[in-house]
């Protein structure tokens, strides 16, 4: 395949893995917070992704709302939705252990995309955008608006996650709280506030990215499944339950699924991002940077 | 719906839940007996699926994509799928099991993922998203009648179940089984007594494996068809959920499980009206099986049928709190 490819496309690809990497890393990052605060894998946080972008979906294409506004309301109802879960549905459990929350979330994932199908159906949508404008090197179309658009909202996004955590004081209740739950309640954090806030927090962010991923493609009712593998091996690369460890490991995986292209059919795509985990979970489960606190 | 109708549906579910409980009695082993988390479930059974299609289908004619197609009698391939489903639970197996909890299911589940990427990409091995059609299905020619041979079919799939379900229990009160819930509840005592752990973990895993192979060639030869659209995550899931609610530990809980779960499903399949009405049902299949898993964690975390304890529990109290974090939690009753 490499031959008759042009340079430029070579830099395409790493465009594509660019957006792929940010959006997943704001759907890895909520994955990820939940992981440390709950201490389960919650299958149902790519329902939210897919929950994000029917909603972005149903406010600005059926609706016909300004894209600004639709997306805001979608991520703050898919925000709701996943607090929701989290008093409805996990909570109440939480005694049981990890693994029963997690097929929990498993049962969950399945309510949500039913009714994802049940409502919109099971042909693909997508979001209808005024035509991107392309930037090009040498002739070749390297970077679109749309694409531009994208990683600059993601990127926003993560830095002002990361001012939350490190200067608010809700912040560090979140992260003192998601590195010692016991500490955190001994020294007078409410903890069920703080896991609220986390809840809300990451289904925000995977509304979030559930749109960007609406903007850039399709929306379609598989696509929570396909999203959390993705999310999962993010987030093992990183080091499960880290915070910042997966937002280098989403865009590493990002990278690599749309290198993989260069050699590898496209139907591997996503198929290298499971290879990547399986290789690292050999090689060094806790991930590349993890290791030092639990996780 | 006429009376044969009605007889022919019912021996289809029964079909489908003698072949789901056999998948359900491989994941007790690995899970309920051996506290694995596999999340792999699909891929042996997909592997298992295509190696009896492969030995059993005619060579490759000129318009087919396939290259391997070894026209072999049907019981080879009865044979060769739980040896090829062993197999790959070994290669899956031999990394994995190195693993513990949470760990061991993503790589399960990227195992099966993985493989299912290769199964749809291809062609040459599995002649691609058209399959392999018209499959010969066992003494299919010793029926005139097709209705007949369909409670021939559900006979011979339930005296599968059976025999798998004999030999699992029969291990399961021996030594092996022993040896495997003892390392289940805790590994360090079961290492101290001189169990060889990893060895016993790789062999419940291969075994659970095999066992699905079984499965996967009656599926195939039930279905007459195989394309890899029908090894998505969803069979996984289905037969954990099976598990979970019929009470994980327990292989009469396991059946009891799949065949709670797959009538559930397939008499939705009764309503079907028109169009319209088919999509929105399809989907609210997916919201019922979803609510059953949530609501009997909530209410019955250990399923219908508990796991049994032959030992007092009550003598032993420091066993709870011994219990790894990962492993289901066991109430002392």
């Amino acid at each position: 395949m490499g031959e008759g490819v042009p340079r430029v496309q070579y830099l395409q690809y790493v465009v594509f893995g660019l957006v792929t990497g940010t959006i997943l890393l704001l759907g890895t990052v909520g994955f990820s917070m939940i992981r440390r605060v709950d201490n389960f894998l919650n299958i149902a946080h790519g329902q939210m992704v897919a929950l994000g972008a029917y909603l972005g979906y149903l406010f600005y294409a059926m609706i016909g709302l300004p894209l600004v506004v639709a997306s805001v309301l979608a991520i703050a109802s898919t925000a709701v939705l996943g607090w929701a879960s989290h008093r409805i549905v996990f909570n109440p459990i939480r005694g049981h252990g990890p693994l029963y929350l997690l097929f929990t979330s498993v049962g969950l994932a399945y309510v949500i995309h039913g009714s994802l199908e049940a409502i919109f159906g099971t042909r693909p949508k997508a979001f209808i955008l005024p035509e991107p404008r392309f930037f090009s090197i040498a002739g070749e179309p390297l970077v679109s608006t749309v694409e531009i658009f994208i990683i600059v909202v993601a990127i926003v996004s993560a830095v002002a996650l990361h001012l939350f955590l490190t200067r608010t004081r809700a912040g560090m209740a979140v992260r003192a709280m998601s590195s010692e739950y016991d500490l955190a309640r001994v020294r007078g954090i409410n903890t069920s506030r703080v896991a609220a806030l986390v809840w809300i927090l990451a289904s925000g962010l995977a509304g979030l990215a559930g749109i960007l991923m609406g903007i850039q493609g399709t929306v379609y009712t598989d696509m929570g499944w396909a999203i959390i593998l993705v999310i999962l091996s993010a987030a093992v690369l990183g080091g499960l339950g880290s915070i910042y460890g997966v937002m280098v490991g989403a865009m590493l995986i990002g990278l690599s699924m749309d290198l993989s292209v260069i050699w590898l059919p496209p139907a591997y795509r996503s198929a290298v991002a499971f290879m990547v985990i399986m290789l690292v979970l050999v090689v060094r489960p806790q991930g590349i940077f993890g290791g030092v606190s639990r996780g | 719906m006429g009376n044969l109708n009605l007889g022919l549906f019912i021996s289809g579910i029964v079909t489908i839940i003698a072949i789901y409980g056999i998948l359900a009695l491989s994941l007790n082993l690995k899970f309920g007996v051996a506290g694995l988390i596999d999340l792999g479930v699909v891929g042996y059974f997909a592997v298992g699926a295509y190696a009896f299609v492969l030995t059993t289908a005619p060579p490759p004619s000129e318009l087919s994509h396939y290259s391997i197609g070894l026209g072999m009698p049907l019981w080879v391939g009865f044979i060769a799928a739980p040896v090829a489903a062993g197999l790959f639970s070994f290669l899956v197996g031999l990394p994995a099991l190195r693993l513990s909890g949470e760990y061991l299911a993503i790589a399960t589940y990227a195992a099966a993922e993985v493989l299912r990427a290769v199964f749809t990409n291809e062609d040459w091995l599995t002649n691609g998203v058209v399959g392999f059609n018209n499959l010969r299905q066992p003494f299919r020619g010793a029926f005139a009648s097709g209705d007949v041979y369909q409670y021939f079919f559900m006979a011979l799939s339930l005296a599968v179940l059976f025999i798998l379900f004999l030999i699992l229990s029969r291990l399961h009160w021996g030594p092996f089984g022993r040896a495997l819930r003892a390392i289940r509840e805790n590994e360090q005592v079961a290492l101290s007594v001189g169990k060889n752990v990893t060895k016993l973990r790789i062999k419940a895993f291969v075994l659970g494996g095999a066992v699905s192979g079984f499965a996967a060639a009656l599926y195939v030869s039930f279905a007459t068809l195989i394309v890899p659209t029908m090894f998505v995550s969803e069979v996984t899931w289905t037969v954990w959920i099976a598990l979970v609610i019929g009470g994980t530990g327990n292989y009469v809980g396991a059946l009891v499980g799949t065949a709670v779960l797959v009538t559930a499903q397939e008499l939705t399949r009764f309503f079907q009206a028109s169009a319209d009405l088919a999509s929105v049902l399809a989907a609210s299949r997916l919201i019922a099986m979803g609510l059953i898993l949530i609501v009997i964690i909530r209410f019955r975390p250990r399923g219908i049928l508990p796991e049994r304890h032959y030992v007092d529990t009550k003598a032993v109290p420091v066993a709870e709190s011994t219990a790894q974090a990962v492993s289901p939690k066991r109430v002392v009753e």
